[in-house]
Order: structure tokens, then sequence, then C-alpha cells
């Protein structure tokens, strides 16, 4: 239901599926009937969006229904949170995302963060316009296994760079991954960033990858 | 040829006269960036560079719901913040250039749209047009510059991100597609009315240059079989009014918009800019992917005139005229996006260089 973008009966996307159930009520009827929570998140949730994900990447679904699937996500993921926040369920680890000083643009890092939250990680979004020492700030309240930073500009590729070096000079196991318009993955190299995607599942799928 | 008579060839003729058509577009601070590093100042960038093509005023229509509804509601020192008349709030940057950011919006669904922003759109407006007297004299001047001189306005994408955002105009896509269509309908007849008007109060231009970012750098922001149902019936009928009144179109659309092309060229454009190369477009794979002539202005990479090496410029625009006058494609040198400060007057001057020597059919 994730991957059809399907929230629950009420909703009228997608247009074929009306009246049908969606992951609100699935989720609820999964973990009435006992279905482990891990399995519910890992081999439900999860894999939808993954597969959300690699759709995307490849051009066979756009934006508004990545939305949809992030919709139906988060509808399931309500049921989850009581036992996400008690400890009984955890999540993979906690990445801290946000667009870089003299960059306001938000959307772009908005997608990237629903396909986190998908993938199972804990998002701190720090929002836009964010110099170094609030990313620094944040990595010590929050001990993340990953930062995020985005830009859109050419113009502010420079400030990515500031950001990008100052974690890694002062926490240099916390991995830093960059993203957009501009950034290729020679830019990531030259500043010290861990990785680089062109979009969001390669990002997810790397830090997937680091997980034991 | 005069400026006009270059673009005129390519863009409404789509033939190619003698060479290839020049303009750019400029990010806010670059000018005085470039005062620093010799240009002299305050010097009309089309006159100093010698563009062939021109905006008569870069405003537009005002498009918004309640055309006196925008004002400034909060500032600091680096940013200031924007009611604008859809009652959206966006932040901008005061000193330098960029896109703002959006903090919140009034318009969330259709309810709100009946209730509050629909009818104000319905009715003509003269305000719409803006201060007429500063367009007339803008018109004269542009107008007898011997440049193609050009109206500018918005279209659907832009207006509903404005009025909406990006995130509840796509979920919206999806959800209540009849509401877009609405919203599409009405605001169509809105700028149709009001550039009738603008016509005929102030004048009729070279060109019709309709801004309309339709994606990013990996694809565009929603699937052709969507912007065919939801968008193009409505850029068909705005292009088919400017077309009735014998006005060619150029269409900007930043990022990849590959996949829409069928579609962009059936809504009738007569230029596409701006090609992002960074979005892995060419102009030569482009127009051969298109069935019908078209022109195309941009595709020449920025990065290659932000790395102010002159072996990379040279490599970006060498072979890349050298294809477009091959192929005969009608085409306007113009970088894959607005000049940014941190290229080099000496560069641009260099990219110049190259176009008077390659930029010939």
């Amino acid at each position: 239901m994730v991957v059809n973008g399907r929230t629950d009966a009420s909703s009228p996307y997608p247009p074929e599926l009306i009246g049908q159930e969606g992951c609100d009520e699935l989720t609820r009827k999964a973990l009435e009937a006992g279905v482990p929570p891990t399995d519910i998140l890992n081999q439900g949730l999860v894999r939808g969006m993954k597969t959300v994900g690699d759709r995307f990447r490849e051009g066979e679904i756009f934006l508004p229904e990545v939305l949809m699937a992030a919709r139906a996500l988060t509808a399931g993921l309500a049921h989850l949170q009581p036992l996400l926040r008690s400890g009984a369920l955890k999540s993979r680890g906690t990445i801290v995302i946000g667009t870089v000083a003299g960059d306001l643009h938000d959307i772009g890092k908005r997608i990237v963060s629903l396909f986190f939250e998908g993938g199972g990680w804990n998002v701190v979004d720090l929002g836009v316009d964010v110099p170094a020492g609030r990313f620094i700030t944040a990595i010590e309240k929050h001990q993340p296994f990953a930062v995020g930073l985005s830009t859109l500009l050419t113009t502010t590729m420079a400030s990515m760079e500031r950001v990008a070096r100052e974690i890694k000079f002062r926490y240099p196991a916390v991995k830093v991954v960059v993203g957009g318009a501009p950034i290729t993955a020679k830019f990531a190299a030259q500043i010290g960033a861990d990785a680089w995607s062109p979009d969001p599942q390669g990002a997810l799928d790397y830090l997937n990858s680091l997980l034991p | 040829m005069t400026g006009r008579e270059v673009i005129a060839s390519l863009i409404r003729d789509k033939t190619c006269p003698e060479r290839m058509g020049l303009f750019e577009d400029f990010w806010d601070d670059t000018q005085a960036a470039w005062e620093l590093e010799g240009l002299p100042r305050d010097v009309d960038l089309h006159d100093y560079f010698n563009y062939d093509l021109q905006f008569i005023d870069g405003d537009g229509l005002n498009t918004e719901a309640f055309v006196d509804g925008g004002r400034r509601i909060a500032e600091d020192d680096e940013t200031y913040t924007e009611l604008n008349g859809w009652g959206a709030r966006m932040r901008y940057w005061k000193h330098k250039p960029g896109t703002p950011e959006h903090l919140s919006f009034d318009l969330t669904n259709e309810a709100v749209w009946q209730a509050k922003y629909r009818e104000p759109l319905l009715a003509f407006d003269i305000r719409r047009l803006g201060d007429l007297e500063t367009k007339r004299a803008n018109y004269r001047k542009v107008m007898s510059s011997g440049r193609f001189a050009v109206w500018t306005n918005l279209l659907h994408f832009e207006i509903m991100r404005k009025a909406m955002g990006d995130i509840i105009m796509l979920e919206a896509m999806c959800l209540n597609p009849a509401w877009i269509r609405d919203f599409c309908d009405v605001v169509t007849e809105n700028i149709i009315r009001h550039l009738d008007a603008l016509f005929t109060e102030v004048g009729l231009p070279d060109g019709m240059w309709l801004f309309e970012d339709m994606g990013y750098t990996q694809g565009p922001f929603v699937s052709p079989a969507m912007y065919r149902d939801l968008i193009l019936p409505y850029h068909t009928r705005v292009i088919d009014f400017v077309h009735g009144r014998g006005i060619p179109v150029v269409m900007h659309a930043c990022g990849k918009v590959t996949p829409l092309l069928p579609y962009i060229e059936q809504a009738g454009i007569d230029c596409l800019e701006v090609l992002e190369a960074k979005a892995g477009q060419h102009v030569v794979t482009m127009s051969e992917s298109i069935g019908r002539r078209i022109a195309f202005m941009g595709n020449l990479d920025i990065r290659a005139f932000e790395s102010n090496d002159p072996k990379q410029l040279e490599a970006e625009i060498v072979p890349k005229l050298a294809a477009v006058r091959a192929k005969r494609i009608p085409f306007v040198f113009h970088s894959d996006h607005s000049m940014p400060r941190t290229v080099r007057l000496k560069t641009y001057e260099s990219a110049l260089e190259l176009f008077r020597k390659y930029g010939r059919y």
C-alpha cells in the first residue's frame, strides 16, 4: 500500500483503489493480529518505500506519487510511533539534515527526509540556511550516524564545503552525505564528503549499506 | 541584421540567419561584482554586450488573487519576509539572489480556494497590468533599440507554486485533480484577459516570454501523463491566444524537462530556454527528439563558466556550437542558468569571443 500511495479507506487516491483499505487500517490490523512490529516496519513499510525510491530513481514515478507514498507511510508509522518512543522498536539511527548557509531552498531536502524516515531512520531536520555551527551543535546533541547536506545553487557550494570540512574535522566518524542540483561525485570527493547521490534512494542505500 | 531580425528569424521563422542569437540573464548581484573587475558603472548590459533580445519589463502581470495583498511583514539584516497576494509567507535574501524559503500557505485546499481566492481572479482588474506609464516608456525604449522585445509572464506551475507551494500543489494533483484543473482554468482566463489588455493599452511585443519551471535536475516534477492531463490544455490556451496575435512564444523551463518535450512541443512553443546541461540535457539531442522544428536557447553549462578556466569554457562552448551549426538548429547563445557573480567578467568576455568566432551558421 505504500507503493500505491494508499493512506486509508477514505482516500481518493489512487482512483483505482477507492474504497479499499490503506496503510492506516492494514498496519493497525497487523499489530492487532500479533505481527511483530519489526516485521511490519522492515518487511512492510520500509520495503515499500524502498520500491518507491527505486522506481523514482528509474524515472518510473514522479514527485506526486512519491508524496502519496510518503503520506501512506506516515499513516502506517503513526501506529508504530508509541513503540519507537518506548524503545520497543528501534530506528536504524539518527540523521541530521539541513540546507547549508546561504540557501533557502527546502523541497529537495524535505523529499530526501521522507525517504530517510521511510527507510527506518530518525531524522532531525535543521531547516534551511543552516551554518556550520548549528550542524555542530546538532551533532553534539543528537549523536547522529550521518549528516545530510543540501544545496540548490552553485553559489552556495562553497558554503557546503565549509560545513562538510568542519564536520569531518571535528567528527570524522560521522558520515557526511551531500546532494542537490549542482553537486557531483567529484565535488563531493573534493570537499571530503563520504557520499553523494543524485537521488534520495541512492543516499539511503549508501547509509543502509554501512549498518551491520 | 539587427538583433530583432536575427531572433525573429530563429524563433518566429525557425530559420538560421547569418549567425546564432545572443542573450543572457544575470543574477541581481553580478553586475556590481563585475564593476569591481572593470565593467563601466551602471551600463545597460544589453547595450554593452550587444544582445539581440530584451525584456520590456521583468515584472509581467500581477497574477496573485489579491492584487494589493502583498506586503513585507518582517525583516532582519540578511532577509525579509513577504506576505503575498495568496496569503503565503515567503522569506527572501536582502542582498543576494536565490530561491525564497516557503514559510506558510493559506491556500491549502479547494475549500479555501472556493471561499477566498477564486472570485478575485474572475474579474478584470487594470491594476494587474502594473504601472502603465512605466510600461509604455519601457516599451518605447526597447522597441526602438533594434532588439527583439518580449513581454514576460508566469505560467501555471509558477503561479501555483507561489499560491500553494510545491508540496500542496503536487499532492493536490493526485488527491484533487479537479481542483487543479479549475485553478488552471481560472488562471488561464485571467492571464489571457489581462495580456489582451496589456497588448491594447501598451503594445504588441515581438515575442512573449513565459516562465514555467517544470523540473529539477533528475526529471520533471510530474509525469508526462500528469502534465498532459492537468497542465497542457491550459498552456495550449495561453499560447494559442498569443499566437493569435501573431506573436511567437519562448518558454523558460528549468530542470530536466526532456520527458515532457513531446507535450511541450504540442503546446505550441516556438523556443525552449534554458536547457539545463547539468540535468543531462543537450540541445542537439533535444532538437532531434521532437518532430517539429523549434528554436532553442541556453544549454551552455554554467559550471564551465564558473570554473573560470579558459580550457573548460572552450571545451563546453566550441563543440556545442559546432554541433548546432552542423545540424542547423535555430539557437540563441545563452548559459543554462542565470550568470552568477562567481563568473569573472573576463571569463564571460572570453565566452563572447568564442560566440563571435564559432556562432555563425
